[in-house]
Parts: structure tokens; C-alpha cells; sequence
């Protein structure tokens, strides 16, 4: 191709786009995601937002708790004594953030239980069913000796409690009251935690291109064509803010609508069944009963709302339902289906995967442990 | 201060070559020198200023040595003296920086021995200036070069452009550019050109050497046992992230120098298109292995004085006597400690040595392989030494090399991101058929489609600046 210009004028234009460059760098993250990414101190905003780069789809929130009774946390535990035992995932750690982010404060509050709650984390255990064997063989749980122990885990990763699950491992009690000890971070995450990798805090970021990606790409694409997250339209205002009709929820949650070997479909959750019974066969030995909750996941919930319903809604609670059970169930699914239907915004945080407290106090307040 | 660094791209390089042109435009040619003199030490004192001293003492010592041997009367006993002296001040210099621990690391484990490990932090670009400070002493004494000005001899070690990582220049190559009037004086088509391959070598190595080296970590540091799909994955990472961190710095550097209207010579010719590991060392590292060529393999491999006077040098390949068998050994091996104080590090070279002497001979035999078998056996000789290069440890290596033959299971990459292994196919192509920045620059016009494609370059080489990585070479 022949020269248009001078070399005078290409690097004069070299340098105009490198001023370009750094003057858009600047902007975008000024303006845009630097309060997105890297929020003011006591600040949340939910992953979604963040991973999709919707800054105009976030609930800034503050971790806030007011209620009458709070939970216990593993550190503050010193012999009290327990009546429920809650182990699970990052719902169980707060990991929604906001007012009473913590699920265990509505069962204290509400029903007057003490509660701990354990992140558990065991190397040697290939799921949490296996890690509360852990704890019950170990000889752990005659020392906390609860009535209940609550375990929860959210609907996109219980397919691990389908798996082969071995009931009868336990550990040294010197090595587990290490292991516990050590245990400050939350337990294992809903999801990859890679997928919420982000950048750094410095205006030269490649979130800048992300953004502008991503706001592009919405158009066209659920997903920005790339994107872990994927923004869906309600028929109706669900949640606060200007876009209360927007769905965000994580790709994670479509695997088992669309990957066959993690489908829940009737056989695997039958499997889970039977591994929950069990465990609560185990822990029914040492006199302590078990209830599981299992957190549906925001698509499937939000599902009946979409305007444009592109998966199937998972039936994972329906084939769970009818299973015969040695253990207690909160129907999640039920409770919270039905708080919808009145119209309640923010039953699960606008930004996040995760539930708003909202959704705990409605479980709690239909759900109650027999005294 | 790294290249890939804010405070080197918007501060540093505008500044010097601002107050450089702006000396040599008021006929300040020398106050213009003292100014790239003194910028470049800054350059490498800001890693650390303890280091300055050291570089300050080696140029002395060399600059000294070489004036001696400028005077001295040809072949001379005083005159090899004096080389002697400055080639054994250099090695030991280098090695007593880079190599004292690894020899005293035996000696030390002895029971009975009471001595410690030296604490000594590895100067910064010691087996670079060292080097290239031979090279003048050795061409010197052939008097093919000599320099009696300190500021000019201070300039050519420390430019600070070549200064850290090479390329490896010779006295010859550079002086006599800083001496030409159109040097001294700004020139907007080599700044268009610098530009143009400053920003390629800033992108290869923020968006594609640091992305391919996530996933060579991983495999290497963070994963015990590694199938044959993952084992693969990590060994071609390592290999294209070495090629893109090292030609990315290259590139940055001859991009920096252009600037400044000085050609450094090439480093890197497309590599990976090598049909043989002869070719390989042609293309990789062009200034290193010519200097390994010029200084070590001919002397060690040629007989006659005249030759070694470099008169009718026979072509290296015509000898496959002991000599030359010995010499390629010994380059080889040297070449890999050269690299580091580690096994890893002289087995690797051995492995060189040995394929170039399996090349000699199968050459003879004049059977050549069809060309894509000879590809093929060569990028994969390559790429299966490079483990060596990168793993910590023979026991790492090993972890790798059980991976890629399938001792631990002929599994999928199941341990990397689909996009890693789109990637490094989508790489690997892209090496083999596009052109490398040398030709890049060759086609290089002002015209609208350079100046688009150097517009989506800078755009994502910026906005990936944020994480800055240390250059891998910079470890040599």
C-alpha cells in the first residue's frame, strides 16, 4: 500500500492514540469501574455486576446487622451450648453481603436458637457429606453436641452429594482441631473462583476493554458472546433500582440444563437422597438430626418471570419432593417461589448470585425446628 | 525500571529522547552523550543503586585494558597478557556474582565444613555486559575495534536500551552509529519505526508471553502430576512464552535504540520455523550465539594460527574432527550454564550439543528428511528441552517429561481452560506463518492500515499494563 502520509504524521498520529488510549483508560475507570470493581471500604457490590461489567445493574450495600440475636462463628465458640450446627457453602459464610447477610442470625433471632456456624474445609473429604461424616467419626460433634445440624449448599453444585460418598472416613483429632483452627476463610465457593478474577486497581486495566466489550456486546448477546454472565428481561420489576426488570445470573447455573452428565434429572437426585439418608442414619446415631436446604438457584427461581424463557426450569425440587426422607427438608424452592409471587423486590440481590435477607427471613419464618 | 512499565513508556523514554535531540539540535553532541550516559545509568540503578558501582568498576577495568592493548605492539607477549587479564577479570567477575554458591553448595554440605552460603544478589545484566565487554577486548587485540574515549566506551556498555537483556552489540556495530551526524539529529522515520516495534514487543509480551506464562506456572509449580494432555499444554506454553517474553523485550529494545536513530542487530528471525537445530541457533538468540561462535567456538575448534587470527576460517560445517566434536560440547554446555548455576541449566546444553552433533553427521550423509518431518522433529526436540529450561528442578523436569510421554495417563488438558488450548495451537500457527517484527518493520509504511493496526496494538498493550511481570531473561 502506498504511503498516505509522512512520517512526521504517522508518529504524530501514533502519539494522538497513545494520548487516546490513556485519556479512554482514564475515563472508564474514573468514571466507571473503578467504583464498580474496587469499591469504597464497607462497600459490596455482587459478582455479577462485576463480572459483567454492568455497573448500572449493581446494589451497593453495607454489611449491616441488627437483629436481637446473632449467631456464633467457630472462633468465638468457647463449650456453649448448640442447638443448630450449620455448615454449607458460601450462603451459609454471608457470602451475599447487606443487612443480616447471615441466614443462622434469622434462625437465633426468630426462633431463639443458639447457632454456629463451621467452614468447613477438609481436604481428604470429596463433598460435604463426607466432611460431616468427618466431623461425626472424628469424634467432633460429641464435643459441640447440637440437636440439628442444618447443612445447606446452593442447587449449581449438589451434584457432588450424587457421587460415590464415603460415610465411614474420619481423621486424627489432633489434625482436625488443627484444620479447624486454621479455618478463617469462607468454605469452598459456588462457583470456580476464577471466573470472578479481577483486576487490579490501576486505571491502565484491561476492564476498560471488558466495559466497553460487554456494553456493546449485551446488545446483541445474553452473554456479550463471552461473558460467565448472562442478562435476561423480566416481565415485571423484581428487584430496586432502574433496570428492577433485568435477571443476571452466572452460567454455571445452565450447566446441568445443558451438559448431561451434570443434569439433576430423577436418577441423580435420587442418589442425593439416599446419601442424605444416609448421613442423617449417622448423625441420627449420636442423637443429632439432620435438615438439609439446599439453595435453588436464581435462574430456576426467577424462571416463571423471563419474558423469553430460552432453558428449562431444573426439577431438581420436584424429583427431591416425593423422595422418602430419614432427613428434614427445607423446601427453598417452595418458599420462595411463593414470596415471589407477591411481588417482593430483592429477594435475591440484583448483582449477585446469592439471596438478600429477605429470602433467610422468609425461610426462617416458615421453617421452624421442633424444640 | 522494566520496559513494559508506565514509568518507562510516559516518562522515562519520552524524557531522555527529549533532552537528547534537544542537546544534539544546539550542537551539544557531548552533553547530549553525558545526558544518555547518565539516564542509562538511572535506567539500571533504579533497581538497585548498589549495582552501579559494580557496572562503574567493570567498565573501568575494561576501558583500561583495552586503552593498554590499543598501545601495545601486535603479537605482542603484553599484548595476550593484557587480553588474558581482561577475559579473567570478566569470568571472574561474572562468576563469582553468578556461580560462587553453586560450586560452593557441595563443599558447604560437607560435614565437616563450617563455611556458608555467599549472600550475594546476582547484579542486574552482569552476563550481558560482561560479554559484550570480551567481545571488545577480544576484538581489540585483533584490532578490529578500539576506543580511547571513556564517554564513548562508557556509552556503548551502558545504553541503556541494550544495556539489561541484549542484544549482545559489539563496539564496532554501535560506536560508529553515535559518530554519524544524521544519529545525532531526531529522524521521524526511525522514530515511526521505533514506535511501530516498541509497541509489538510491549504486546507480545503483556498479552501473549504473560498469558501463555499463567499457564506454564501452572503446570510447572502448581500441579503435581500432570496427564499427557496437560503435560503438553504446559510444555508448549513454556515454550511460546519464552519466545514472545524474550522477543517482546528484543523487540522493545531495538524499538528504543531506533529511536534514538541506532540499529541493534537482530536477536530473533522467527525461531520456531527452524527445519533443523543448526538453523534453531541461526534464528534464536542471534547476538548470543554469534558471540558463542566468534570467541569460543573457533578458537576452540581451529587448528591453525592464521584461523584463529580469523584468516580463512574453515566453515564449521566442513569440520567434524574431534576439535570442532569437542568444541560444539563445550559451546553448548557453556551456553546452558551461561543461563544459570543449575543442572537443569547444563543438561539442557548438553542436549543442544549433542543435537547439533547428530545434525553434523546426519548432513554428511546427505539423506535430507522430507521437510515436514524435519520440522516437526526439531520444534519438538526444542520444546522438549525447553522443560529443562524452565523446571526449578531435575525431579520438576521429570514431573513434565512422565506427563508428555503419558506415564501418568493419556488424559485431556482437563487442568487448563478450553481457550488455553485454542490458544496455543492459535499461537503456534500464527509463529509459523505470519511474519516476525523484522519483516513487519521491512513492509512497514505510513499509510492508513499501519497506522489502524498500530492503533488496536497500542489500545490493548496499554490497557494490559496494569500487572507488570518481570522479563524472563532479565533472570540471566
Amino acid at each position: 500500500m502506498k504511503c498516505l502520509f509522512s512520517y512526521q504524521r504517522f508518529c504524530l498520529l501514533t502519539l494522538l492514540i497513545i494520548g487516546g488510549a490513556l485519556l479512554f483508560n482514564l475515563l472508564v475507570w474514573q468514571l466507571l469501574n473503578r467504583q464498580l470493581l474496587t469499591p469504597d471500604e464497607g462497600v459490596y457490590i455482587g459478582e455479577l455486576a462485576q463480572t459483567g461489567y454492568l455497573y448500572d445493574h449493581t446494589a451497593p450495600r453495607r454489611n449491616t446487622i441488627d437483629l436481637p440475636r446473632k449467631h456464633l462463628r467457630y472462633a468465638e465458640y468457647a463449650g456453649q451450648k448448640i442447638d443448630v450446627l450449620t455448615i454449607g457453602d458460601s450462603f451459609s459464610q454471608g457470602g451475599g453481603n447487606g443487612p443480616n447477610r447471615f441466614y443462622q442470625d434469622y434462625i437465633a433471632s426468630l426462633q431463639n436458637l443458639a447457632v454456629l456456624n463451621l467452614p468447613v474445609k477438609i481436604d481428604s473429604a470429596n463433598n460435604l457429606l463426607e466432611s460431616v461424616a468427618i466431623l461425626v467419626n472424628s469424634g467432633f460433634m460429641e464435643r459441640i453436641d447440637p440437636r440439628y445440624i442444618l447443612l445447606q449448599r446452593s442447587e449449581q453444585n449438589i451434584y457432588e452429594f450424587a457421587e460415590t460418598t464415603d460415610l465411614g472416613k474420619s481423621l486424627p483429632p489432633e489434625q482436625l482441631d488443627s484444620m479447624l483452627a486454621n479455618t478463617n476463610a469462607p468454605a469452598d465457593s459456588d462457583t470456580d473462583p476464577g471466573i470472578f478474577n479481577l483486576p487490579g486497581n490501576h486505571f491502565l486495566n484491561p476492564a476498560n476493554l471488558k466495559w466497553l466489550w460487554y456494553k456493546i456486546g449485551y446488545f446483541f448477546s445474553r452473554n456479550a458472546f463471552i461473558s460467565h454472565v448472562y442478562l435476561e428481561e423480566l416481565d415485571r420489576s423484581l428487584f430496586s433500582g432502574a433496570h428492577g426488570d433485568a435477571l443476571l445470573f452466572l452460567d454455571k447455573a445452565l450447566d446441568k440444563h445443558r451438559d448431561k452428565q451434570k443434569a439433576l434429572d430423577e436418577r441423580a437426585v435420587r442418589r442425593i437422597n439416599e446419601n442424605l439418608n444416609r448421613l442423617a442414619s449417622l448423625l441420627a446415631e449420636t442423637n443429632i438430626r439432620l435438615v438439609f436446604m439446599p439453595v435453588p438457584d436464581k435462574y430456576s427461581l426467577y424462571r416463571p418471570y423471563l419474558r423469553e424463557k430460552h432453558y428449562s426450569r431444573s426439577a431438581f425440587f420436584e424429583h427431591l419432593r416425593w423422595q422418602p426422607k430419614v432427613y428434614q427438608l427445607i423446601d427453598t424452592d417452595a418458599i420462595l417461589a411463593k414470596e415471589l409471587k407477591t411481588g417482593v423486590k430483592d429477594l435475591y440481590w440484583i448483582d449477585d448470585t446469592h439471596w438478600s435477607w429477605k429470602a433467610s427471613r422468609a425461610i426462617f419464618e416458615q421453617f421452624r425446628f421442633e424444640k | 525500571m522494566l520496559f513494559n512499565s508506565s514509568a518507562y513508556i510516559f516518562f522515562f523514554l519520552p524524557a531522555v529522547l527529549l533532552v537528547y535531540f534537544f542537546f544534539n539540535q544546539r550542537h551539544l553532541v557531548k552533553l547530549g552523550k553525558y545526558w544518555l550516559l547518565t539516564a542509562s545509568l538511572f535506567f539500571y540503578g533504579f533497581w538497585n543503586p548498589f549495582y552501579v558501582p559494580l557496572l562503574a568498576g567493570s567498565i573501568g577495568v575494561n576501558f583500561t585494558c583495552g586503552i593498554l592493548l590499543g598501545r601495545s605492539a601486535q603479537r605482542s607477549r603484553i599484548r595476550r597478557t593484557l587480553l588474558c587479564i581482561g577475559i579473567v577479570f570478566n569470568i571472574l567477575f561474572l562468576g563469582y556474582f553468578k556461580y560462587a554458591n553453586f560450586f560452593l553448595t557441595p563443599i558447604i554440605a560437607h560435614p565437616v565444613s563450617s563455611y556458608d552460603l555467599l549472600h550475594l544478589a546476582l547484579p542486574l545484566a552482569i552476563s550481558f555486559f560482561t560479554l559484550q565487554q570480551i567481545a571488545y577486548l577480544v576484538d581489540g587485540y585483533y584490532q578490529q575495534t578500539c576506543e580511547s574515549n571513556f564517554l564513548n566506551y562508557s556509552l556503548f556498555v551502558t545504553f541503556f536500551p541494550q544495556l539489561i537483556a541484549g542484544p549482545i552489540v559489539r563496539h564496532g556495530e554501535m560506536m560508529p552509529q553515535f559518530a554519524r551526524l544524521k544519529t545525532v539529529l531526531p529522524n521521524y522515520r526511525n522514530l515511526a519505526l521505533g514506535l511501530l516495534i516498541f509497541f509489538i514487543g510491549l504486546f507480545k509480551k503483556v498479552v501473549v508471553a504473560d498469558t501463555f506464562g499463567v499457564w506454564a506456572t501452572q503446570g510447572f509449580d502448581q500441579m503435581t502430576v500432570l496427564n499427557f494432555g496437560n503435560a503438553w499444554v504446559t510444555s508448549l506454553s513454556y515454550s511460546l512464552q519464552l519466545y514472545f517474553d524474550f522477543s517482546g523485550y528484543t523487540d522493545m529494545a531495538i524499538g528504543s535504540a531506533c529511536m534514538f536513530n541506532i540499529n541493534l542487530p537482530q536477536n530473533f528471525n522467527s525461531p520456531y520455523k527452524a527445519f533443523n537445530i543448526q538453523e534453531f541457533w541461526r534464528r534464536w538468540h542471534i547476538t548470543l550465539s554469534r558471540w558463542l561462535y566468534d570467541y569460543l567456538y573457533v578458537p576452540l575448534s581451529c587448528r591453525s594460527e592464521s584461523a584463529k587470527l580469523r584468516e580463512n576460517i574453515p566453515h564449521p560445517n566442513q569440520r567434524t574432527n574431534y576439535r570442532a566434536v569437542q568444541a560444539v560440547v563445550v559451546v553448548f554446555v557453556l551456553y546452558g550454564v551461561w543461563h544459570g548455576a543449575g543442572w537443569t541449566f547444563m543438561i539442557w546444553g548438553m542436549l543442544h550439543g549433542v543435537a547439533s552433533m547428530v545434525h553434523r553427521f546426519w548432513q554428511k550423509r546427505r539423506t535430507p528428511l522430507p521437510r515436514w518431518s524435519a520440522w516437526l522433529l526439531t520444534f519438538g526436540f526444542v520444546n522438549t528441552a525447553w522443560v529443562l529450561f524452565r523446571a526449578l528442578s531435575l525431579d520438576d523436569a521429570l514431573k513434565v517429561y512422565r506427563g508428555m510421554i503419558g506415564v501418568s495417563g493419556f488424559g485431556m488438558p482437563d487442568a487448563f481452560p478450553p481457550i488455553a488450548v485454542t490458544l496455543v495451537f492459535s499461537v503456534l500457527l500464527i509463529v509459523l506463518f505470519a511474519p516476525n517484527s523484522t519483516e513487519l518493520k521491512e513492509r512497514f509504511r505510513p499509510n492508513l492500515v499501519w497506522t489502524l493496526f498500530i492503533a488496536a496494538v497500542i489500545t490493548v498493550s496499554l490497557a494490559n499494563l496494569s500487572h507488570v511481570t518481570e522479563f524472563l531473561y532479565l533472570r540471566f
